[in-house]
């Protein structure tokens, strides 16, 4: 089932992460009050999210593959 | 210069500035390696190097961004109480040094050395930053989508215990006859008496 979607996976993944990179480069640059809330929000809900695409598409390949 | 100036002193505005610095080209290097990555053709993806591309951008560089995002957040959310113009008055008048508020006297005496309104308005230990996120979270609400109110006032009234926590065991303390009166001590450390009926206003009261 994930093996049909793991380029969709794995670009959603890339994307989410590049959202998370961006809000927290924002917030590095040009530090603020709503800048440090959107990094602990969207930044590293984001960062999270992919990390559990990641995790999903690892786990589902050394399943294909038999090692776990 | 003092000893604690310099590009790699310990000073903590100085390690902040670092970690900042170590955000930026972290995130920014990540960023790259992903653009690197999808700009690629599907099939190219499976080859070793950007198998690592893709733990390094997707695992490490964020996880290790998330830990310097927050501990530069932390430090500067701190000090940010002044950076609201809506908060000015009180501001003004901790760093006048002609004041003879409770603040005024705190801020130029150094009693308490820096985040001087986090400090005393977040309360010590683990749930007095909790809550002084949650208030953090509402301040910054109110600044950019809600308005800031009219009449700013304190949400609930000032915690005697956030005074006794540094004060109640000093000598400075103690050798006041009425903080050891036995009928008003229970009373000044089980929060019922308040300090500021005896002491100066913390800060300015409205006319």
């Amino acid at each position: 089932m994930i093996q049909r979607f793991k380029p969709a996976l794995l670009s959603a993944s890339c994307l989410f992460a590049l959202l998370g990179l961006g809000v927290s480069l924002a917030h590095f640059v040009a530090p603020s009050p709503l800048a440090f809330m959107m990094f602990m929000t969207v930044g590293q809900g984001s960062l999270v999210v992919a990390m559990g695409f990641a995790t999903l598409l690892i786990v589902s390949e050394l399943r294909r593959r038999k090692v776990l | 210069m003092t000893p604690h100036d310099g590009t790699f002193s310990g000073d903590a505005e100085n390690v902040i500035r670092w970690v900042n610095v170590a955000g930026v080209i972290l995130a920014a290097v990540g960023m790259a390696m992903l653009f690197f990555v999808l700009w690629q053709k599907p099939g190219w993806r499976a080859t070793p190097v950007v198998k690592v591309m893709l733990f390094t951008a997707i695992f490490l560089l964020p996880a290790t961004t998330m830990l310097l995002g927050s501990v530069v957040g932390f430090h500067k959310v701190k000090q940010s109480c002044a950076e609201c113009h809506a908060m000015d008055p009180w501001v003004n008048d901790m760093k006048n040094p002609d004041s003879p508020t409770l603040a005024a006297k705190h801020y130029r005496n150094r009693w308490i050395n820096e985040d001087q309104c986090y400090t005393c308005h977040s309360g010590y230990g683990l749930s007095g930053n909790i809550e002084a996120k949650k208030g953090g979270v509402g301040h910054v609400l109110h600044q950019y989508f809600l308005g800031v109110p009219k009449e700013i006032k304190i949400r609930k009234p000032f915690p005697t215990s956030t005074c006794l926590h540094c004060h109640a065991n000093a000598e400075s303390f103690r050798k006041v006859e009425p903080h050891m009166d036995p009928e008003m001590k229970p009373q000044i450390l089980s929060g019922k008496m308040s300090c500021f009926e005896c002491h100066e206003a913390p800060h300015p009261r409205k006319k």
